[in-house]
């Protein structure tokens, strides 16, 4: 798509995104969330494949059990279904689908997709361990002022600055 | 007044509508996380090299937006806070998530959320960050049995900032608030020095 | 002003309000008044047969709640009871929500907690008229007549029911006279009936 909208200012996005959290608590007494969602479809894939391994796993036992016993039919996987189509309606309003690949001027596309999945390798195995993301720990947690959720937030920000050095030749 | 807040937890809906409200707060979600920007890894690492503080900006007015409302919402009436449950903390699990997610955050440029708004709108990077992610969750659940004590480890249950600072939560939703709008203004100082943010390409 | 600077004042003004009223908890309706008005009218409390019923027909979606000591509830509980210190139940261990009964040994304890959580603003609440006390005599081992009276008869069959069914064991007046009154057996602890079990239909919290 040509001729793409500018983004929106970022506060009026936050306070959106607020709302969006805010009606969350206020409708389901709960809040948003990603990674376990992702959780949910993997142990699904196993559990179609290897049910007696899911079943024998304290991980993928624990996202099978949900009230009907199908791990998709789960709050945060309608919820990242509804964040799919979101995206798209929102990308398609502001012109900003691009079939692309994101990157500094100074990488190589293989190996930006390289980092991509090692990136993204260490964000699930991150989560996991933090029983949570961006957005059901940092935003969630963090609204809800959650200790283990704040100090979650400043170890990824801390984190993310000090490994920044690494990465500057793919993203400057 | 009558508290019947959180909808869900009074019975107000069955686990179906549930489940329909989740598929519509997600749109709200993927809406706004791209609107803001975020279906971008370049603008998402621009955080971590001073040059477009949006991450920050969107997070926090995000944050301070929500724990207002339910503030608010609680004193007068309209929701009942006890229902809302706070997340349980493990602070030495969620310290060491919070290191390998920040590297993986700036190794990937997208978080969970961010990486499938990417994906969605073209960004072939995102859908192999996607995959990577699964790769992650499956070393984790491979080596559970291994670690799931130490997952559980130092354990401190339900604990909130005011209850840990021993403040009043008033007190501790002025000081939240205070910090992020000092942070807001130097996020835009900081930006005017450095680079201008990232625009659509 | 600019977009951003008037939400960045909105956001103090509401942060600044949220510093001086401290709390988020919402203003106290139940005063000393209405609370005693409720225990007048005798909404405060739920007599035994009502709940043994409840419970036996499995309908109830009721937070059944033990304040006595581990050993006591170990010997028997009513079935479905959750066993808690009064600082554990006070301190929200129970959600808001739910319809709640309380009992204890007599009852002073139930009665103190019902107090307790009524002034935190807990909508439904009661205690078990008699405590444990109230259930033995009328659940467990309740004296019957079986006369010549059908609905009488009637009543007491059922009576008969509930205390075997609770794991008790009904006295019959048509003893013997003469006879001494045995030692009253200790109950049969039994499992409360498979829908009593709340159904878990709560969505999990995963992130």
């Amino acid at each position: 798509m040509t001729n793409p909208k500018p983004y929106l200012n970022p506060y009026l996005a936050g306070i959106g995104l607020g709302l969006v959290l805010l009606s969350a608590f206020v409708l389901m007494g709960r809040g948003l969330g990603a990674s376990g969602a992702f959780t949910s479809v993997f142990t699904a894939g196993v559990n179609s494949v290897a049910p007696e391994h899911a079943r024998a796993n304290g991980l993928y036992r624990d996202y099978l059990n949900t009230p009907s016993g199908n791990p998709l039919k789960e709050w945060l996987v309608y919820e990242i279904a509804g964040v799919l189509v979101g995206g798209f309606v929102s990308g398609l309003l502001s012109r900003r689908i691009r079939g692309t690949v994101e990157k500094g001027p100074r990488f190589t596309v293989s190996g930006r997709l390289v980092y991509a999945f090692a990136g993204g390798l260490l964000l699930g195995f991150g989560s996991k361990v933090a029983r949570g993301c961006t957005s059901g720990q940092a935003l969630t947690g963090g609204a809800l002022l959650s200790v283990g959720s704040w100090v979650f937030m400043i170890a990824v920000f801390a984190s993310a600055y000090a490994a920044a050095f690494l990465f500057r030749r793919q993203w400057t | 007044m009558d508290m019947n807040a959180p909808l869900y937890q009074f019975g107000m809906f069955d686990l179906q509508t549930a489940l329909f409200i989740a598929f519509l707060i997600g749109i709200g979600f993927g809406f706004f996380l791209e609107q803001a920007g975020f279906g971008s890894s370049m603008k998402l690492a621009g955080q971590f090299y001073f040059r477009d503080l949006t991450v920050f900006k969107v997070m926090f007015t995000a944050i301070i937006t929500a724990m207002l409302g339910l503030f608010w919402l609680s004193k007068f009436g309209l929701v009942d806070l006890s229902l809302v449950r706070v997340l349980p903390t493990y602070l030495v699990p969620q310290l060491v998530g919070g290191i390998i997610f920040g590297v993986g955050f700036v190794m990937g440029g997208y978080c969970p959320g961010t990486c499938c708004v990417a994906a969605v709108t073209g960004r072939m990077d995102g859908w192999i960050h996607l995959l990577g992610m699964f790769a992650g969750i499956f070393i984790f659940a491979e080596a559970y049995p291994l670690i799931s004590d130490w997952y559980s480890s130092t354990a401190m249950g339900e604990v909130t900032l005011s209850q840990l600072l021993n403040v009043a939560p008033g007190t501790m939703v002025f000081i939240v608030v205070v910090i992020a709008l000092l942070g807001f203004a130097g996020a835009e100082y900081l930006e005017k020095i450095f680079n201008r943010p990232e625009e659509p390409a | 002003m600019t977009f951003n600077r008037t939400m960045a004042a909105l956001a103090f003004v509401f942060a600044a309000g949220a510093l001086i009223v401290r709390s988020p908890e919402g203003s106290r309706e139940n005063d000393a008044a209405a609370l005693a008005a409720q225990i007048e009218a005798e909404q405060d409390h739920i007599e035994p047969i009502e709940l043994a019923k409840l419970i036996k027909e499995g309908k109830a979606k009721i937070e059944l709640v033990d304040l006595r000591d581990s050993a006591a509830y170990a010997r028997y509980h009513i079935p479905g009871a959750r066993l808690m210190t009064l600082t554990m139940l006070v301190s929200g261990r129970v959600q808001r929500n739910e319809d709640i009964v309380i009992y204890s040994e007599g009852g002073t304890h139930a009665a103190q907690a019902w107090v307790l959580l009524k002034e935190k603003n807990y909508p439904k609440v009661r205690t078990l008229l008699g405590g444990m006390s109230g259930w033995e005599d009328e659940i467990l081992y309740p004296k019957l007549a079986f006369g010549s009276d059908e609905n009488e008869k009637r009543k007491s069959e059922e009576r008969k029911e509930l205390s075997i069914f609770f794991g008790g064991e009904p006295h019959l007046e048509s003893a013997p006279p003469g006879r001494t009154i045995q030692k009253e057996p200790p109950p049969k602890q039994i499992v409360p009936p498979a829908k009593f079990e709340k159904e878990e239909d709560k969505l999990r919290q995963t992130c």
